[in-house]
């Protein structure tokens, strides 16, 4: 079997059946290291239960997903290959921080100082005696963060990390996983929310109902999914958007305004001019990325079908 | 293996539930075995003696089977096997180090609530059962491992239901509720008695072999091979199922 020599993460034909249902479909995919790759997808798109199959938590129905060019079960030290952070509230209430990330490390024969060090990491020193149950969720966030950076792994791969954060503890998060792929780390880690994208990941894997949307450079998808526009707003709509389209110009109206598409703005201001047509707007608009992604996973939506009968 | 042994034992350790229910085991023994004892007259046969001694050992076994039961299902009710099945991802090992501190923890403590009760006993009993006579070392060291066994037991139980009430429940129906039904059985019933596994089992925690009882090393035996049914299953589930 051919694997990618690069791919830390490595997904072919992934796919998982509960029933009926298919949650993640024929999925293939590779996490490079040295970069961050967001997972991304709308809420119940698989991004969840494909990464279970990852650690071997979910077993696949079809295909497979190596780590490391193998297994997860079969990684040396666990903990030095994936650090994950999957669910934050998976973690006995009982204990105290510290014991908990004794245990893990314990499991992986990694000493009791790197507890310690990982617990300084995230700011939880002084939080470390106090049971797990009486957590935040930003606290809790933190534990599972530390629990990941404990085996120092070559792969970190955390599911909605920002989930529930506060914009202090979002910065945070995104800061400490660039420096991580900095670092020469493999970076996975999954939204349903672009703009929480956007300045993290170098690296797009889009998923809608369990299939691959995108797989792509983040700069590739604005460029490939903008809808950057001109916006045109004029007292002579009707007369001037046949001007434009006569160019070849792509026009849409909303009834108050164009939006031209595949017109330089400089040509539209000229036309303007000379069909004497007064201008109150004219003005280049980009669409947000958060739009792009809406419409990419638009047909993969899951509930879109059902909603009002009429999609 | 070390290692994951080292980690189930930091487990068992650090939730309040294990200390709690070994504790609960060894007062409930103790207690109705002083009960028990205190009105045992001269003359009575060591074998009754320490039958007294050891009495509230079916108290006390209730006890143990929360301590068995929490130790697989403790995880499942917080969602921590997913967290510690993604550091410890090879499940034969992970379940081998749980079951062994299970027994471990079980046995010693098993032991330590059997040897109380039966010095407790003797201390309130009017007769004496010296350690020296015939068959009484093997039963109060029997209790030990009938206890050690019995945590074991529920313990695959636990990891077949993974919900602790459930798993508690099926535990004290299988070892309590059904041995009492079959007395509505009669003749049918004395046999299922005699090889019903955690029935079987008690027969190590008698001095002599009683009527309508295997001899004890036989019932132990009987007790293991249905604990190791039980764990086989456990097994079949754990490493097929998603976490």
């Amino acid at each position: 079997m051919l694997r990618s020599v690069g791919g830390m993460i490595v997904a072919e034909h992934l796919t998982k059946r509960y029933g009926p249902k298919v949650v993640v479909d024929d999925l293939s995919f590779t996490v490079e290291p040295g970069r961050v790759t967001g997972f991304l997808g709308p809420n119940g798109a698989g991004k969840s239960t494909t990464m279970r199959m990852v650690l071997g938590l979910d077993r696949p129905t079809g295909g497979r997903v190596t780590v490391e060019g193998r297994p997860f079960a079969e990684a040396a030290v666990p903990l030095n290959t994936v650090g994950a952070l999957l669910d934050a509230k998976a973690v006995h209430g009982g204990r105290t921080a510290r014991n908990h990330l004794r245990i893990l490390a314990r499991a992986n024969g990694i000493p009791r100082s790197r507890v310690e060090e990982v617990l300084d990491m995230v700011g939880m020193a002084d939080t470390a005696k106090k049971r797990v149950k009486g957590f935040s969720l930003g606290m809790g966030q933190r534990l599972g963060i530390a629990a990941a950076l404990l085996g120092d792994p070559r792969t970190l791969m955390f599911d909605e990390p920002v989930n529930g954060l506060d914009p202090e503890g979002i910065r945070w998060i995104r800061d400490f996983l660039r420096a991580r792929a900095a670092e020469g780390r493999a970076v996975f880690v999954s939204s349903h929310l672009m703009s929480e994208m956007q300045d993290t990941a170098d690296h797009l894997i889009v998923i809608g109902r369990g299939k691959l949307v995108a797989d792509c450079s983040m700069a590739e998808f604005i460029e490939r999914s903008s809808r950057n526009h001109i916006r045109v707003r004029t007292p002579e709509n009707v007369r001037f958007a046949q001007v434009l389209q006569n160019t070849g110009a792509t026009v849409e109206s909303d009834g108050e305004a164009l939006a031209v598409t595949q017109l330089p703005i400089e040509i539209i201001g000229e036309l303007a001019a000379r069909h004497g047509v007064t201008l109150h707007e004219l003005a280049p608009r980009s669409a947000s990325l958060e739009q792009a992604f809406m419409e990419l996973t638009h047909d993969a939506v899951e509930y879109r079908a059902t909603v009002g009968g009429t999609a | 293996m070390t290692n994951a042994i080292a980690s189930e034992w930091l487990k068992i350790r650090t939730i309040r539930s294990t200390l709690w229910a070994l504790l609960a085991a060894a007062a409930l023994t103790v207690g109705v075995g002083v009960l028990a004892s205190s009105g045992t007259v001269p003359g009575t046969p060591v074998d009754v003696v320490v039958s007294d001694n050891l009495a509230g050992i079916i108290l006390g076994q209730l006890a143990i089977c929360v301590f068995g039961a929490l130790a697989a299902t403790s995880e499942y009710a917080t969602g921590m096997i997913r967290t510690s099945l993604s550091v410890l991802p090879v499940r034969g090992r992970m379940m081998a180090a749980k079951a062994i501190v299970v027994t471990a923890v079980g046995l010693v403590a098993g032991m330590v609530i059997s040897f109380l009760s039966y010095g407790a006993g003797q201390a309130v009993s009017q007769a004496p059962a010296g350690l020296g006579e015939p068959g009484v070392l093997r039963a109060v060291l029997g209790g030990g491992l009938y206890l050690g066994m019995l945590g074991l037991f529920v313990f695959g139980i636990g990891m077949i239901v993974r919900h602790s009430a459930a798993a508690i429940t099926t535990a004290i129906g299988a070892i309590m509720i059904l041995p009492i039904a079959t007395y509505a059985l009669g003749e049918n019933g004395v046999t299922f008695r005699k090889w019903w596994p955690s029935q079987a089992g008690q027969s190590i925690m008698q001095v002599s072999a009683q009527q309508g009882s295997l001899s004890p090393w036989v019932g132990y035996g009987v007790f293991a091979v249905g604990t190791a049914a039980v764990l086989t299953a456990a097994w079949l589930f754990f490493s097929r199922r998603d976490a």
